[in-house]
């Protein structure tokens, strides 16, 4: 055993640069791999651990209590399925906040600190020792995504009044602790809480219900019969103000971002765990290949093929085992940045320690796979004599045939004599071509998802945020101005100004669902159906594809909506998708709600503001003229960019580390491939040399060489990427009611990348071939 | 005698080798001249410094100390890749072990080396083709791999390679050395009849029959020149040649 370990250490001595881009590889690879596993194993149940954990509802409504009836509490609690409901007391307004550097409206909750939870458990975070009179908890996603501070001022705007706080702590809860729907919960401290629910009068007075139910599945079905129910004897005015939201629509809207995230980060892992595995066997070959002589030596002097088998497998499971061991413990120095990526965008903290599983997974799969690459490779020692090994046995070469004849084919020496190197060296340029394609695949990935996020988000917010316009304007109901929407459009910012609302109602007679509304949808700018047309007829109805495909209906059918009392039948011309909420949308003309709801108008303004101007100078002028027509004003671009903030940070580090890294593969492998090479030819070299190549000359001829195939690599790889990212993406994210990606992959930026694969190989290619001086034609001779 | 041309020089030539610690001094202090359109032959025994003194003639490996002055060109000091530049276009190389590439066929093997000094395929082409017919090459060998060649025949392939750029110096490592007789003879023949065509040949030999093509031997021993013999031009079956050439020999010691 001795000698076999000496053996092995002596092959390791001999190949030191080698081992060691060999160790760089496996080590990124593991670290990847490791961090790949944690996610895929752990991440996604983190959120329903969190949910079990805090005894969080599956199903919640509030409203304010000139709506609410304690016949509703009753209702739920008795309602079949539902096995656990709490009654809470809670103060309930539209208001706004800052959110990192923009202002948010949302519906807010303000929950009562000594309210006794038995559902829906809040777990602090951090909390100051001594509380400030005007102390504020507030919900993870504000000190992770919103970089608020203990001990900040934290301002809430309810109309013309502003309520200051201080940030005294911040905790973990599931149901209102996120920024991505539509209701948001804080904490005060008993008496501060007494002190404004008295102060405001009965104005903010709120229940909520919260319920847990036997089958989360059925929390959507569940709460729309809850909803159902509550709105059955209201106007519509008066359901706007209603918040419900279950289980899944929460998940959705908490996890999405972050599961984009974690699948680039899966998806990169598997890439790079694929690409090492390639190299893993190109280098044990290739060890093995250019040992042959030793090996014949040492079966001349008895060593057994066992012995010397034995010897390969413990040098490369050896250091297999050291790097990926060593990217494993890196991956913990790594996982902070993941966890604190993750929960910026959910609001939930990821408390993931050392995950024993993904960490003995990763280090024995690459273990694994290195010791059977190695068996296999070594093999052929067995058969080897010793005698026919001196005489560098098994050739590694068998020239066939004489590609480009210099005497027939056009072009300088130099060129002539690159390519031929090139075509004699099929298996390796496989083996480039395939890294190179998966390589510049993942780098197009990121590109794409950096351009369309950071760059220019038009497609991302399509998708995400729907129909998309500079600021929304809500009516007073109670002074409601049919003409506003003229006024402001005759503003000369305003490039167009149309009434878009978002709308209850039901289908299949007991399941909500949202209904965009508006008079003509050929003016929206978000078109949202991939396949068909919005409806423009009062008898038309465009669905969420998702939803059409669970109701098994497709375009031409009818669907029948029903609104209180008032039912009508749709026909569906077109499938749509959208993110925002959830799978469960449609479209109706203003025309088409009329005939379920005949008291039906118009709330919403939204407003499209021309190119450079200030959406917050505007909204301001805007307040002061027409503020007494206004219930409420939303500044849709702040909001936008605040919800992709925290977003940006975490793709624009993806982008940059993923090209790094793909940066250091290319290297890698190069580094491997073309010191082999040289190694391997030493003789040509050297002949070459003496006959009269200069060193520039060989080097220019190596790095050549491997420049056609980084090309055809890097074009493969670009237009995978190009055609397939957005299907993909798709398929990725069709949980999420979105049918069909539509990310803007530029072909200059694929151009660009691909040049620049092609330019950085070539340069790298060169660089390491410079070794080639140190071959000089007379060590033909000595040796 | 021929013009006294002296194409190649070296004064006061020193190779030392290290070897783990311990140097090996092979050419110690040595002062030759080379005569333009000689057939100069070294010899010496195994490990005297022969292929060592080649190449650094050559301009191959570069000398410890001292100079060489190649052509009226001082070479000791220049770089690699000049010194690779002055190989294409004034010197020939035949080795022992031939080395040609065996990736590529003979002719390409050819063509490679004559592309670095002449940019004209088509001249190249020609020349080749005229130089493998004068060493008895035939047609359907110039297509085939050096592998798919007997040792004969690659040899002469490898001259044929060290003669396309017309170079002013042909050097010659032990040619025949690997080669039966009758192939042997027939290398010599080619390197006889190119040295009749004006063109000057350095060969380092330990081989009676191939030193005998020589008008000039010089013996070297241990790293310095001990001494050397002048003969006229080879003509095959000339008997007071070929003694007047033991003798010196085993005055060497051979
Ligand atoms: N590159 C080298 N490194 C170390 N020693 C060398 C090298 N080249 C030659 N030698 C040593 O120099 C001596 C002379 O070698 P060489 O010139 O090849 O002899 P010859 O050709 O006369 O047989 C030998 O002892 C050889 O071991
Ligand atoms: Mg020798």
């Amino acid at each position: 055993m001795r000698k076999i370990f000496m053996l092995a250490a002596a092959n390791i001595r001999k190949a030191k640069s080698q081992t060691v881009s060999f160790l760089l590889i496996i080590v990124i690879s593991s670290l990847l791999l490791n961090l790949g596993l944690v996610t895929m194993l752990n991440y996604s149940n983190n959120f329903d651990k969190k949910y079990t954990e805090l005894n969080s509802a599956h199903i919640w409504q509030v409203m304010n209590n000139s709506i609410y009836k304690d016949e509703y509490y009753n209702y739920v609690k008795n309602l079949k399925g539902v096995t656990e409901t709490e009654k809470r007391d809670v103060l309930y307004f539209k208001g706004s906040f800052t959110f990192g550097k923009s202002d948010i409206e949302q519906n807010i909750v303000l929950f009562d600190a000594d309210n006794k939870n038995k559902i829906s458990k809040v777990s602090y975070i951090d909390k100051l020792d001594k509380l400030p009179a005007d102390a504020i908890f507030l919900p993870y996603i504000m000190k992770a995504g919103g970089k608020l501070k203990l001990g900040e001022h934290f301002t809430i705007e309810r109309g013309k009044t502003k309520h200051v706080f201080t940030v005294a702590g911040f905790y973990e809860e599931m149901n209102t602790g996120t920024i991505n729907t539509q209701l948001i919960g804080f904490i005060l401290p008993h008496n501060e809480w007494m002190e404004l629910k008295e102060t405001t009068g009965d104005k903010l007075d709120g229940t909520m219900l919260l319920s847990r139910v036997n089958d989360k599945e059925q929390g959507k079905r569940i709460s729309s019969e809850i909803y159902n129910h509550i709105i059955a004897n209201l106007d519509v005015q008066q359901t706007a103000t209603i918040q419900e939201l279950d289980y899944e629509t929460l998940k959705l809207a908490r996890t999405t971002t972050a599961n984009m995230g974690t699948s680039v980060i899966i998806l990169f892992s598997l890439v790079i765990t694929l690409v090492s595995l390639i190299v893993i066997r190109f280098r044990i070959r290739n060890s093995i290949e250019t040992d042959i002589n030793n090996i014949g030596a040492l079966k001349a002097v008895g060593y057994t093929s066992k012995q010397l088998i034995k010897s390969f497998l413990v040098q490369f499971s050896g250091t297999a085992l050291l790097a990926s061991l060593f990217g494993g413990i890196l991956s913990l120095f790594a996982l902070p940045v993941l966890k604190e990526g993750y929960s910026a965008q959910t609001g939930i903290i990821w408390n993931q320690g050392f995950d024993a599983k993904s960490f003995i997974i990763s280090i024995a799969f690459i273990v694994l796979i290195t010791v059977l690459v190695s068996f296999q490779s070594a093999r052929k020692i067995k058969k080897l004599e010793p005698i026919t090994a001196l005489r560098n046995g098994i050739t590694t070469h068998s020239f066939k045939r004489n590609y480009l004849p210099l005497d027939k084919s056009k072009g300088s020496v130099n060129y002539l004599l690159s390519m031929k190197t090139m075509l004699h060296n099929t298996r390796q340029n496989i083996m480039i071509v395939v890294i190179i394609a998966a390589i510049c695949f993942i780098s197009v990935f990121a590109l794409v998802i950096y351009y369309n996020m950071v760059v220019n988000d038009k497609a991302f917010v399509d998708v995400i945020a729907g129909e998309y316009s500079n600021a929304s304007l809500m009516l007073d109901n109670d002074n409601y101005n049919s003409h506003l929407i003229e006024q402001i459009g005759e503003n000369s910012q305003v490039r167009k100004v149309i009434y878009y609302d978002s709308v209850s109602a039901l289908y299949n007679n007991n399941e909500t669902f949202n209904i965009y509304v508006t008079k003509d949808f050929s003016v929206t700018e978000n078109k949202k159906c991939y396949d068909g047309r919005d409806p423009i007829h009062d008898n038309e109805i465009a669905l969420n594809g998702y939803l059409a495909g669970n109701l098994k209906k497709k375009i031409g059918d009818t669907i029948t909506v029903r609104l209180g009392k008032k039912s009508s039948e749709y026909l569906i011309t077109g499938l749509m998708q959208t993110a925002n909420g959830s799978a469960y949308d449609s479209e109706l003309t203003a025309a088409g709600f009329k005939r379920i709801c005949s008291s039906y108008k118009p709330m919403n303004i939204f407003v499209y503001l021309k190119k450079g101007t200030n959406t917050k100078l505007f909204l301001k002028d805007i307040q002061n003229e027409y503020g007494n027509y206004i219930k409420s004003i939303q500044n849709s671009d702040e909001m936008k960019e605040s919800m992709l903030n925290v977003f940006v940070q975490i793709i624009t580090l993806t982008a940059y580390v993923i090209i790094l890294i793909t940066a250091a593969i290319i290297a890698l492998i190069l580094f491997l491939v073309i010191k082999t090479l040289v190694i391997r030819n030493r003789q040509e070299f050297g002949i070459k040399k003496a006959i009269g190549f200069t060193t520039r000359q060989l080097v220019f001829q190596l790095s050549l060489s491997f420049l056609p195939i980084a090309a055809l690599g890097s074009v493969i790889g670009g237009v995978i990427g190009y055609l397939g990212i957005n299907p993909l993406l798709t398929i990725m994210m069709r949980s999420m009611g979105i049918m069909k990606m539509n990310f803007i992959i530029q072909p200059v930026t694929l151009i660009i990348l691909c040049l620049a694969i092609c330019i950085f190989t070539y340069i790298v290619a060169s660089l390491v071939s410079l070794r080639i001086r140190k071959i000089s034609a007379v060590s033909l001779i000595s040796e | 005698m021929l013009m006294s041309n002296v194409i190649l020089s070296t004064t006061k030539l020193c190779k030392t080798f290290s070897n783990g610690g311990t140097q090996q001094h092979v050419l110690k202090n040595l002062d030759l001249e080379i005569f333009d359109g000689d057939f100069t032959v070294i010899m010496g025994s195994s490990g005297a410094g022969k292929s060592t003194l080649l190449y650094a003639l050559s301009g191959m490996d570069k000398p410890t100390l001292g100079k060489i002055n190649f052509a009226g060109q001082e070479i000791s000091g220049m770089s690699n890749d000049k010194l690779a530049v002055l190989r294409r276009k004034n010197c020939g190389f035949v080795f022992q072990q031939v080395y040609l590439l065996d990736s590529m066929s003979v002719m390409d093997n050819v063509v490679a080396a004559g592309l670095l000094s002449n940019k004209n395929k088509k001249q190249i082409v020609q020349s080749a083709e005229k130089l493998f017919s004068m060493v008895e090459l035939k047609r359907n060998d110039w297509v085939k791999f050096p592998s798919q060649l007997s040792g004969g025949e690659a040899q002469r392939a490898g001259i044929v390679r060290a003669l396309i750029n017309n170079p002013k110096i042909v050097f010659a490592d032990e040619p025949t050395g690997a080669l039966n007789s009758m192939y042997g003879k027939a290398v010599l023949d080619v390197l006889t009849n190119v040295n009749m065509n004006g063109q000057s040949i350095v060969m380092v030999t330990h081989d009676l029959n191939s030193a005998r093509r020589g008008n000039r031997i010089i013996y070297l021993k241990d790293g310095v020149i001990c001494g050397e013999c002048k003969l006229g031009k080879y003509v095959s079956g000339d008997r007071d040649r070929h003694e007047k050439l033991r003798t010196f020999l085993a005055e060497m010691g051979w």
